[in-house]
């Protein structure tokens, strides 16, 4: 039974002995060993499939279609969601609803941050510089003291469509 | 799910009596497990000073009593030792041995 724990979790050997008894068997039972062990065989299988060539008709490789999002991300360059993906994120919501409260009630936080209005005279770029700035967590403290105030400005002002 | 905490914990609901005095059913480590399988091959002297170490530590009410009381001597004379297997089953397992699986035992 010991080993069994050991064999699965990466577990030394004075950790398991300081488990008690019930311990040990909650874990033998499988629920403390849920995800890594089980899942790894499916990780490392979906990663295999990942290429980096590019496909027949010159479009992007998987590889770098994942990059591409990455990066897209960081920048925070946000492409608006299509009526097929509002419908389904709408649907998954209405799903959630007991967990996560009524979709149609707007949470009168979501409805004071639509208040924000953009920062007066900044451009979008200079916006999203900022705010890949302090994602990125290189704002020194001094720096944040001064901006921290207007940041959500600046943050609408980033979310401003380009004409 | 409560039990499920205490199990977590390595701690018990449970309580139990010996000479008037009850005690947590919590279980012992493996380690603790070890140690005692290790006396038993002892003299029951080694056996009761495990027996007391372990006591003194799951004592329900420690200001009602004092922990000082619990030596070998007194597990001697409270711990008759039929209830012995009892205490071993309480002390492993965290809780007291059910009356079903006795019967069918």
């Amino acid at each position: 039974m010991v080993w069994d724990v050991l064999g699965v979790n990466g577990w030394t050997l004075a950790q398991v002995m300081d488990l008690t008894f019930p311990q040990l068997l909650f874990i033998q039972r499988g629920r403390g060993r849920i995800l890594y062990a089980r899942l790894e065989p499916q990780i490392q299988a979906n990663l295999a499939n990942l290429s980096a060539k590019p496909g027949s008709n010159g479009e992007p490789s998987e590889a770098q279609k994942i990059i591409d999002r990455w990066q897209q991300r960081k920048a925070n360059i946000t492409t608006p969601p299509t009526q097929e993906e509002k419908t389904l994120a709408y649907a998954r919501r209405i799903l959630l609803a007991p967990y996560l409260g009524d979709p149609d009630v707007v949470e009168p936080e979501a409805e004071q941050a639509s208040h924000v209005k953009p920062f007066p005279g900044m451009g979008v770029d200079e916006a999203q510089a900022w705010v890949a700035y302090v994602r990125a967590r290189k704002c020194p403290d001094n720096v944040w003291l001064e901006i921290g105030d207007v940041y959500p400005a600046i943050y609408m002002a980033a979310q401003v469509k380009r004409e | 799910m409560s039990s499920l905490f205490t199990v977590l914990a390595g701690k018990s609901a449970d309580t139990f009596k010996l000479g008037g005095i009850e005690f947590q059913a919590a279980p012992v480590t493996l380690r603790e497990y070890g140690e005692y399988l290790a006396s038993q091959e002892g003299s029951i002297a080694d056996q009761t000073v495990w027996l007391a170490d372990k006591l003194k530590r799951r004592l329900q009410n420690a200001t009602k009593t004092d922990p000082e009381e619990i030596t070998p001597d007194w597990v001697l004379d409270n711990l008759p030792l039929p209830f012995m297997k009892i205490v071993n089953h309480i002390l492993l397992y965290g809780e007291m041995p059910k009356e079903s699986s006795e019967k069918k035992a």
